[in-house]
C-alpha cells in the first residue's frame, strides 16, 4: 500500500526541519557580527571566514592592519576600550607583548577550558603570559628545516638521501666542516651567514628582559656570531642580502647552475616561497638543522570586555580545538597544524612530498617538521624579541664586516645599542 | 553687504577645522606629551615628568650620532644638488644655447621627484647590490676585487642616500631656479650683453644676486626636509640605522623611540621638539649669514 503525504505538508515539514536544524545546531548567531583584527587576509583567502559564517550564521568583520603597524594600532584601542575587536592576534615576534597586556581572556578557565594536550608544547607556551595563564591559541606551527639542493648534495656528498645528508649537518662543527667541503667544490653553504638568525633566536633559553627588567644576553647569541663568522671566514656564504633579487635568483637557479647549497625555511617557506621557484622545483631535499627552530606563527586572543566572547570562542575553538575541522583546514591550506593528532592523522597525505613538487616526492616534509616542532622550547621568548633580534642582526652585519676586534666586543655593542633603545631597563 | 564677511568665514571654516584637527592639535598634543612618560607598551595613564625626556635625549649619545648622520647625509646632497641645478638652469635659460626640447628635458629631470620612495628603494637595492649591481659594474667593470659593498659601512650608506636625494631633488630645484631666472626682466641681460659682459659675468654678477631669494627658499625648505629625512633611510634600513647605525637620521630615531623600541611617546615627542628647535636655529643662522641680522629677522616674521 502506498502512503502519500500531501505535498504541502511534506514541503512545510522539510523547511521546518531545515530551519530547526539550522537554528538549533548551526545558524545560532544569525544577525551578529564578530570583529577580528589581524595583519593578513588569510582567514578570507583560506576559506575560514566562509566556513565560520556558514556554521554560525554570524557575519565576520575582518580588519586588516599591516604587521609592522599592528601593535601601534592595537594598543590605543585597548587603552581607550573603544572599538576594540572581539579577536585580536599576535605574530610570533610580538605575541608575548600581546598576552602580557592582560587584555585577553583566560582561555584555560571557565567557560572555555581550552585544551592544549594535543598541541605542540611551544605552540601553547607562546600563548601564555608571564604568570603562565593561557591567553592565546594557534592553529598552526611553523617549524623550520634546512632545504638543500639534491643535485649539489649528490655531487659533493655522494648522496641526496635527506637522512644521509642530514648527518653532515647534525652539529655546528659538522655544519661548518660540511661548509668547508662545499666551498672546496665551489659552492656556498648558505646565501648569507646571517640567515642562521631564526635558528638561534628560537633557541634562547631566557628572555632578553626578565620580570624585574634585568637584561640578559643569552649565550646562544654569541654562538650565532661565532658560527656566522666561521662561515664568512671560510667563504661558505655567498654574502647575498636576504630577500634581495640575487638572493631570490639563486633559489630559482636550475640544477647544475646553482651555487648556493641550502636555504633555511620554516613550513611557510616551502608553500609560499620555494613552490614559486619554477626553475628549481624538484631539486630540493629537507633535513634537520643542529638546533630545532621555528619562524613565524599567529596566535588568537579574545578581548576580555568583548560582548561577543561566545562568538569569538566559537571561532577560536573551530580553529584550534575542533580536530576534524583542523584536519580539513591543514589539507586545504598546507599549514602545518599546531595539533599533534591532526598532524599524525594526515601525515600520509604528504608521503609523496608537497603538492607543488618542490621536494620532487623525495621525502615527507611533515615528518621532519613534526620531529622539530615537538622539541622546540619557547621559554626564552620575550616581548622585546621583535626589536632586539633586529639589533642583533644589525650588529652581526657589522661584526661580519670586521667592525669589532672580537666577538665579545660585538656582544658589548649589542648591550650598548639595546641600552640606547630601552634606557629604563636594568643593565 | 554686512553679511558677506560671515559667508566668507563660513567658507574658510573647513580649512580651519582641518588645520586645527591635523596641525594645531597634534602640535599641542606632541608638546604636552613630551613632558610625560606616555608609552605605547603601557595601558596605564601617563604621568608628568617635567623636562626629564628633554634631558635624557640631549644626553643620549645615539641622539647626537643621529644628528651628525643627518647632516652627513644632507650637506653633500644640498651642495651637489644646488650645483647641478644651477648648471642645468643656466644652460636651459641661456639665450645663446637655444636648447631644443626643453619641455621634455624639464619633465625628465623632474621625473625622479614623482617616483615613490619605496620604488626608489627597490632601485637602490638593485643598482647598489655589491655583487650584481650596475654601479659597481660601471665603476670597476670586471675587476670584481674592487667592488664596494655599499651597505657594509656607515659612510657608504650615507653617501648612497645622499646621492639618491640629490638625484631625486635636483630637477625640482632646477625648475625653481629656471622660474626665478625667467622672471627677471630681459633688459638686464640685453644691457649686460651690449656692455660686453661675458656669460660668466652675467651669471655671477646679475643672475645669482637676483635669484638669491629663490635660493634662500630652496636652502631653507631643503634644510627642513633634510633634518626631517625619514622615508628613504627607513625603507632601506628600518629602525636599525643600517651599518654602524650610519643611516639613522634624527627622524628615524624619533619614530623608533616613539613607535618601535620601547615605544616611549614622551621621549619621541621631546625629540620632535628638539629637532624643531634645531631647524629653527639653523634657519635663523642661515638667514643672518645671507641677509644680515635685521633683514633675517624681518624675513623670519
Amino acid at each position: 500500500m502506498k502512503f502519500h503525504l500531501p505535498k504541502r505538508v511534506l514541503t512545510l515539514g522539510l523547511v521546518g526541519l531545515w530551519l530547526g536544524s539550522a537554528l538549533s545546531f548551526g545558524q545560532w548567531a544569525q544577525g551578529r557580527t564578530l570583529t577580528i583584527m589581524t595583519f593578513s587576509d588569510e582567514f578570507k583567502t583560506n576559506g575560514v571566514i566562509a566556513d565560520f559564517e556558514k556554521l554560525t550564521g554570524a557575519h565576520v568583520d575582518l580588519r586588516v592592519v599591516p604587521n609592522e603597524q599592528y601593535m601601534n594600532k592595537l594598543i590605543p584601542l585597548l587603552r581607550t576600550h573603544r572599538d576594540v575587536p572581539d579577536i585580536f592576534v599576535g605574530e610570533a615576534g610580538y605575541i608575548k607583548e600581546v598576552v602580557n597586556l592582560g587584555q585577553s581572556v583566560d582561555l584555560g578557565a571557565a567557560p572555555y577550558y581550552a585544551s592544549t594536550v594535543n598541541q605542540y608544547p611551544y605552540a601553547a607556551e607562546m600563548g601564555r603570559d608571564r604568570q603562565g595563564v593561557l591567553r592565546a591559541l594557534t592553529w598552526q606551527t611553523t617549524p623550520g628545516g634546512l632545504f638543500f639542493r639534491r643535485s649539489i648534495a649528490l655531487k659533493v656528498f655522494g648522496t641526496d638521501d635527506p637522512i644521509q645528508v642530514g648527518k653532515h649537518f647534525s652539529t655546528w662543527s659538522k655544519f661548518i666542516e660540511s661548509g668547508k667541503i662545499l666551498a672546496r667544490h665551489g659552492y656556498y653553504l648558505l646565501p648569507e651567514a646571517g640567515d642562521l638568525g631564526s635558528v638561534f633566536f628560537a633557541n634562547k633559553k631566557e628572555p632578553y628582559f626578565d620580570a624585574n627588567h634585568n637584561w640578559h644576553l643569552d649565550p646562544i647569541i654569541k654562538k650565532y656570531f661565532e658560527v656566522a663568522k666561521a662561515l664568512r671566514a671560510g667563504n661558505m656564504d655567498m654574502k647575498l642580502s636576504d630577500w634581495s633579487a640575487p638572493w631570490m635568483d639563486q633559489m630559482n637557479t636550475p640544477p647544475g647552475k646553482a651555487k648556493v647549497f641550502a636555504y633555511l625555511w620554516p613550513t611557510w617557506g616551502l608553500f609560499f616561497v620555494l613552490s614559486t621557484q619554477k626553475e628549481s622545483l624538484g631539486d630540493w631535499g629537507i633535513c634537520h638543522t643542529p638546533l630545532n627552530w621555528y619562524w613565524g606563527g599567529t596566535w588568537l586572543n579574545i578581548y576580555k570586555n568583548s560582548p561577543n566572547k561566545d562568538l569569538a570562542w566559537a571561532f577560536i575553538s573551530m580553529m584550534t580545538q575542533n580536530e576534524p575541522y583542523m584536519e580539513k583546514l591543514a589539507l586545504r591550506t598546507g599549514d602545518f597544524s599546531s595539533d599533534k593528532v591532526v598532524v599524525k592523522t594526515i601525515m600520509d597525505h604528504f608521503n609523496n612530498g608537497d603538492p607543488a613538487g618542490v621536494l620532487g616526492g623525495h621525502r615527507n616534509h611533515n615528518k621532519i617538521f613534526a620531529e622539530t616542532a615537538d622539541k622546540i622550547d619557547a621559554s626564552g621568548v620575550s616581548s622585546e624579541d621583535r626589536v632586539i633580534n633586529q639589533v642583533v642582526g644589525s650588529v652581526l652585519d657589522d661584526y661580519l664586516n670586521n667592525k669589532f676586534p672580537n666577538v665579545d666586543a660585538a656582544m658589548k655593542e649589542i648591550t650598548t645599542r639595546v641600552q640606547q633603545m630601552y634606557p629604563d631597563m636594568n643593565y | 553687504m554686512k553679511r558677506l564677511p560671515r559667508v566668507g568665514y563660513l567658507m574658510l571654516l573647513p580649512f580651519f577645522l582641518a588645520f586645527t584637527v591635523f596641525i594645531i592639535y597634534p602640535v599641542i598634543n606632541t608638546f604636552t606629551t613630551s613632558f610625560t612618560n606616555d608609552s605605547l607598551t603601557s595601558l596605564n595613564p601617563a604621568h608628568f615628568v617635567g623636562i626629564a625626556n628633554y634631558q635624557n635625549e640631549l644626553a643620549s649619545s645615539l641622539f647626537w650620532k643621529t644628528f651628525f648622520n643627518t647632516w652627513a647625509i644632507w650637506l653633500p646632497n644640498i651642495i651637489l644638488q644646488m650645483a647641478l641645478a644651477l648648471f642645468v638652469a643656466a644652460v636651459m635659460t641661456n639665450y645663446q644655447i637655444r636648447l631644443k626640447g626643453k619641455g621634455l628635458f624639464r619633465a625628465v629631470i623632474f621625473f625622479p621627484n614623482i617616483v615613490t620612495v619605496t620604488t626608489i628603494a627597490i632601485l637602490v637595492y638593485a643598482l647598489f647590490d655589491w655583487q650584481s649591481g650596475a654601479i659597481n659594474q660601471l665603476l670597476f667593470g670586471s675587476n670584481t676585487s674592487k667592488y664596494i659593498n655599499w651597505f657594509s659601512h656607515g659612510y657608504w650608506a650615507q653617501l648612497v642616500i645622499s646621492g639618491v636625494q640629490t638625484w631625486m631633488w635636483f630637477g625640482f630645484t632646477a625648475i625653481m631656479l629656471i622660474s626665478g631666472i625667467q622672471s627677471m626682466p630681459k633688459d638686464y641681460f640685453e644691457a649686460a650683453v651690449l656692455d660686453g659682459a661675458s656669460d660668466s659675468k652675467i651669471f655671477f654678477g646679475i643672475v645669482l644676486p637676483i635669484i638669491r631669494p629663490v635660493m634662500v627658499y630652496i636652502m631653507i625648505t631643503s634644510l627642513i626636509g633634510g633634518m626631517n629625512m625619514f622615508d628613504l633611510p627607513w625603507v632601506l634600513f628600518s629602525n636599525t640605522g643600517g651599518p654602524d647605525q650610519g643611516a639613522m637620521t634624527m627622524s628615524v630615531y624619533m619614530y623608533s623611540r616613539a613607535f618601535t623600541w620601547d615605544q616611549n611617546l614622551g621621549a619621541g615627542s621631546a625629540v620632535a621638539w628638539i629637532v624643531f628647535a634645531i631647524i629653527g636655529v639653523f634657519t635663523l643662522a642661515y638667514l643672518r649669514v645671507t641677509y644680515g641680522k635685521e633683514n633675517a629677522e624681518e624675513t623670519m616674521k
